[in-house]
C-alpha cells in the first residue's frame, strides 16, 4: 500500500476536496483506496463526501481500542473507504505512530491511503507527514498559497520526501494574461514536480459537481505513472481564446 | 512560454527571500553555538561563517581568526 500524505501549509487551497475527488478517481480506476481524515478537531472529509451520517466510530475509537479500523471505515463508492476523524477534539492525544499503525493495518487490503492534513506546519502536520511514506502539496496559484506551498515543500525535503504538487482553482484566462505564473514557472521555482493541475469551477458547492478529467489525469499519473496534468490556459489562447477571454472580462 | 511573467518574478523574489531568511536564522544559531565552542579553547577575535550551493546540498564554511589559544599561547610569525 501506497501511503501519501495531502498538505498545503495554508489552509482553504482545496486538500479536503482533492483528496476525496483524488480517492474517487484513483477507485475508479480499480484501487482499494482509504481516505484517512487527520484534521483532528476541524475535520470535514465526511462532510465532503456527504457521508457524516453513517458515521458510527472515528479515528479515537481505533486509537482507544474500542473498535478495529475495520469496523470504523465508511464505504463511499466502490473501492473508496472513508476513515473519519475524531468527533471531539483528540490532537494531542494521536501519535504519528498512531497513525502509522493505523495505516499499517490497512495495507492489506488496500492500495492507497490518501491522508488529508490539517493546514500549518505545526504538530498536526508533523504527526500526518511522519506516518506516510510521500506527499502531494495542493496549493492554488495565488501569492500567497505559494509562498507556504514553497516553506511545506523545503520542510518536506528535510524530511527526506520529494514531494509533488497540485495546483489547485487555475484560471486559464488569468494565467494567459500573465496575472498569475504559469505551471512550468512554478514548478521550476518552488523545484517540485507538479502531477496535478485543476480548473478553477466557478459555483461548484457539491463534489459531484467538480470536473472528473483533472483527478481522472492525477490518478493516471499517479497510479500508472503516465499522461500530463491539464492544461487549462489552453483554450484561451490563439484568436478564439482571446474572445473567449474578452466574454469572460465581461462575465 | 519562454519569456518570464511578473508574477513569476514576484514569486522566485519572495521565494528567494524565505530561503534567505531561512538560511540566515539558521547561521545565527550556528555561529553563537561554534563561537561559545570555539571560545572554550581559544581567543576568538572574529568569526565568519557563510553558506553556498554545493551540488544538491550546502558548503557551509567557518573561517575564525583567533588571537591565542589557551595553553599554547603566540604563535611564531614565520610559522
Amino acid at each position: 500500500m501506497k501511503s501519501i500524505v495531502i498538505t498545503s501549509g495554508k489552509g482553504g487551497v482545496g486538500k479536503t476536496t482533492v483528496t476525496a475527488c483524488l480517492g474517487r478517481a484513483l477507485a475508479g480506476l480499480g484501487c482499494r483506496v482509504a481516505l484517512i481524515d487527520a484534521d483532528f478537531g476541524l475535520n470535514n472529509l465526511d462532510v465532503v463526501l456527504g457521508l457524516e451520517s453513517k458515521v458510527v466510530y472515528d479515528t479515537a475509537d481505533v486509537i482507544e481500542n474500542r473498535c478495529r479500523v475495520r469496523q470504523a471505515l465508511v464505504e463511499d463508492v466502490r473501492n473508496l473507504y472513508l476513515l473519519p476523524s475524531a468527533h471531539g477534539y483528540l490532537g494531542e492525544k494521536v501519535t504519528s505512530q498512531n497513525i502509522k499503525l493505523i495505516l499499517n493495518s490497512l495495507a492489506v487490503t488496500f492500495d492507497y491511503a490518501l491522508v488529508d492534513c490539517p493546514a500549518g506546519i505545526e504538530a498536526g502536520f508533523k504527526r500526518a507527514v511522519a506516518a506516510c511514506e510521500s506527499a502531494i502539496v495542493v496549493t492554488t496559484p495565488h501569492m500567497s498559497a505559494l509562498r507556504d506551498a514553497n516553506k511545506v515543500v523545503s520542510l518536506l525535503a528535510s524530511y527526506r520526501f520529494s514531494p509533488t504538487l497540485v495546483i489547485n482553482r487555475v484560471r486559464g484566462d488569468l494565467e494567459v494574461e500573465g496575472k498569475i505564473p504559469t505551471a512550468d514557472e512554478i514548478s521550476r521555482i518552488l523545484k517540485a514536480p507538479i502531477d496535478g493541475i485543476i480548473p478553477e469551477t466557478d459555483g461548484a458547492f457539491d463534489l459531484g459537481e467538480m470536473p472528473k478529467k483533472p483527478f481522472e489525469l492525477l490518478a493516471r499519473r499517479l497510479h500508472l505513472g503516465v499522461g500530463e496534468p491539464l492544461d487549462p490556459a489552453a483554450e484561451y489562447r490563439g484568436i478564439r481564446g482571446y474572445f473567449k477571454r474578452r466574454a469572460r472580462r465581461v462575465k | 512560454m519562454s519569456e518570464i511573467t511578473d508574477a513569476a518574478e514576484r514569486l522566485k523574489r519572495i521565494v528567494e527571500s524565505d530561503a534567505d531568511g531561512r538560511v540566515n536564522a539558521a547561521l545565527r544559531v550556528a555561529q553563537s553555538d561554534v563561537r561559545a565552542v570555539l571560545c572554550e579553547l581559544m581567543d576568538v577575535s572574529r568569526l565568519d561563517m557563510r553558506v553556498e550551493p554545493l551540488g544538491a546540498g550546502y558548503r557551509v564554511t567557518v573561517t575564525a581568526d583567533a588571537d591565542a589559544i589557551y595553553g599554547v599561547g603566540k604563535i611564531d610569525a614565520a610559522y
